[in-house]
């Protein structure tokens, strides 16, 4: 029975989604990641009020807004490090299921399919987060081996050429703590690359990052986007979000009050608060 | 070698006076303590092969006539010190015999408590570290009820003497098997369940042939020494992993489970090889003090390390010679340990820039 409920979602979800249509009049295709009305409080603190979003494959969203606006939060919630209070959640047409716990709040209702979902949605956090009592190459190796089951050479070679991607093959024995800041967030990419994501969530990429090593992790995210990877960038870097992502949006306390293409937000915002916020960062 | 079951102080020339004839003692001591060490590397040696034997019997074989080889050398090495001595120092000769393995020696009494003591502390290490990963458990535990026991059993468990929960221990179970026994009233039960009067699950010793008409009960204090010392490290052990556990860093934890892990994976995989580089130093010094706190059992009668050395300091009445003698066996013991534990410290800490 529940291999043919995912159908029936899935279907649904089709039907809902054949009737938008895009500009040029065709239709679009299932959405990568679509997320609708996500709601999140710690304690009295109601942090998200209601956020939607859909990425399309290739889509790369700039999420920007001042500290405390809740784009971090926001962010958590889609792969459940956070667990959002109300909202849905869909990662390439598969909704992640949710049930109210003893206490009435909403918790994930099947574990393994959280395990699931996590693994095709790509993290690379703020503090890079390695491993640190593993090499490069065995951080970036683990997940595919132990998770994807993956055969180890394979998984070796796959690693290898991503090393070599974001220009960190050499480095293939080094321990996280003997690389710079910069080159740590390069392994933490290819270490979420390595699975193979639908989507890569950013989650302040650079903030970490003393400044002349912003530009090193920023090139290898742009490089990303060009060969059309669906990403969702956090991120303080107004050049980038201007230059790369496809769509802006703008987050005041727990809203999104401004959202369309980099060359509307940025130059013509609609909202008061988008503006003053942009004098202030540009 | 010659035996003397007392040392006789051989009537030297008065030449210096009393200092130099304690020197002389001294150095007795030490070069009876070196070649008592030389046996017990045979013996040690000995004992590996026969294991290692055990598992492959050309091992055992190849290894037991290196180990003849290596006890001919290594008692030829012995018999030429105690020939020198002999003719050099023969005041020390008598020291020799006491300590040594031969008759009227007392060397492999000392061995056996050893290996003794060395039993006993490490089956209580790993008891007591299994104990110590669910004490720690317990206290992370999002249950309160669990977090309740965890803190009950360290805090008594810490909080008393070692020697007081051994001793409580000890007689504590023979207290408890005894009012069971009585509780059941075992002879009607056994009757009740049709159990024949003669039945002999385990060995009960004397006086007690059958299982049934079990009356008395004498606890192992060997097994007693195993409960409390297990008891003992594991409640340290607690303290150390929850300690440990909380140190590594959370966002390792967070990036594991954002990648797809599921939780016992991220344990296994990520948590515990990083809580050795946390708890390690920890648990060397528990390891130390586990160790030491053997000797404890030896008021409950085991023949460990400590007690065969009193037996021999009570029958021959040198004390600085046996309490030296063991002295440099826990040494022994306890150096290599810290060897040991270091290097396993380097290779927790692997990856880690050290200060």
């Amino acid at each position: 029975m529940p291999g043919r409920r995912r159908v029936c979602e899935g279907a649904d979800y089709r039907r809902m989604n054949d009737a938008t249509i895009t500009d040029d009049g065709t239709v679009a295709g299932d959405a990568t990641l679509k997320v609708d009305g996500i709601h999140k409080r710690f304690g009295n603190l109601e942090v998200l009020k209601g956020i939607s979003l859909s990425a399309s494959k290739g889509d790369v969203i700039s999420l920007i807004g001042a500290s405390g606006s809740g784009k971090s939060t926001f962010l958590r919630c889609i792969n459940l490090l956070e667990t959002p209070d109300a909202g849905d959640i869909r990662v390439e047409g598969e909704l992640i299921r949710m049930k109210p716990d003893r206490d009435g709040r909403s918790v994930p209702a099947d574990l393994r399919q959280v395990d699931r979902i996590r693994a095709k949605l790509g993290m690379v956090f703020q503090s890079f987060n390695l491993w640190s009592h593993m090499t490069v190459l065995q951080n970036v190796i683990e997940a595919p081996v132990h998770v994807l089951k993956k055969p180890k050479a394979e998984a070796i070679a796959e690693a290898e050429a991503l090393l070599a991607k974001v220009g960190l093959a050499e480095r293939r024995s080094y321990y996280p703590a003997h690389l710079s800041g910069g080159q740590q967030q390069r392994v933490a990419i290819a270490r979420a690359l390595a699975m193979n994501p639908a989507v890569m969530l950013f989650d302040e990429p650079t903030s970490a990052l003393d400044p002349e090593l912003v530009g090193e992790v920023l090139k290898v995210m742009r490089d990303l986007a060009e060969e059309g990877r669906t990403m969702l960038v956090v991120t303080h870097e107004m050049a980038f979000a201007r230059d790369v992502s496809s769509t802006v949006m703008f987050l005041h306390q727990g809203k999104v009050e401004e959202e369309g293409p980099p060359s509307q937000v940025f130059r013509d915002p609609a909202s008061e608060r988008c503006r003053q916020f942009l004098a202030k960062h540009l | 070698m010659t035996a003397t079951s007392v040392p006789e102080m051989v009537a030297e020339p008065v030449v210096a006076g009393g200092f130099l004839s304690f020197l002389g003692d001294l150095l007795g001591w030490v070069i009876a303590a070196i070649v008592g060490l030389f046996h017990l590397v045979g013996l040690g040696l000995d004992l590996l092969f026969r294991l290692l034997g055990l598992i492959w019997w050309p091992v055992g074989r190849v290894l037991g006539l290196a180990v003849d080889a290596l006890g001919w050398v290594f008692g030829g090495i012995g018999s030429a010190l105690y020939d020198f001595l002999g003719a050099e120092f023969p005041g020390t000769l008598p020291y020799i015999d006491l300590i040594g393995f031969g008759q009227g020696g007392w060397g492999d009494d000392l061995w056996e408590g050893l290996q003794l003591t060395m039993q006993l502390a490490v089956i209580s290490l790993a008891i007591g570290l299994a104990i110590g990963f669910m004490g720690a458990g317990a206290k992370l535990a999002p249950s309160k009820a669990l977090n309740r026991i965890g803190n009950l059993y360290t805090v008594l468990i810490r909080g008393l003497p070692e020697l007081l929960t051994l001793l409580l221990i000890y007689y504590g179970i023979q207290f408890g098997i005894q009012a069971l026994i009585e509780a059941v009233r075992l002879p009607d039960l056994c009757a009740g369940l049709g159990l024949p009067d003669k039945l002999d699950l385990i060995d009960l010793g004397d006086g007690a042939r059958s299982f049934c008409a079990t009356e008395t009960v004498d606890v192992s204090s060997f097994a007693a020494g195993v409960v409390a010392l297990s008891l003992v490290f594991g409640a340290f052990a607690t303290e150390v992993l929850r300690g440990a556990i909380l140190a590594v860093p959370r966002g390792q934890l967070e990036a594991a489970r954002a990648i797809g892990m599921s939780r016992p994976l991220v344990i296994r995989r990520i948590l515990v090889p990083q809580v050795w580089r946390f708890a390690l130093p920890g648990l060397g010094n528990l390891w130390l003090n586990l160790v030491k706190d053997t000797s404890l059992v030896s008021v409950i009668a085991l023949d460990e390390l400590m007690r065969k050395t009193s037996i021999a300091v009570g029958v021959t009445k040198e004390p600085f010679l046996f309490y030296g003698a063991t002295c440099l066996l826990y040494l022994a013991v306890t150096g290599v340990s810290m060897t040991v534990f270091a290097r396993a410290e380097r290779w927790a800490s692997r990856g880690v820039r050290r200060a």
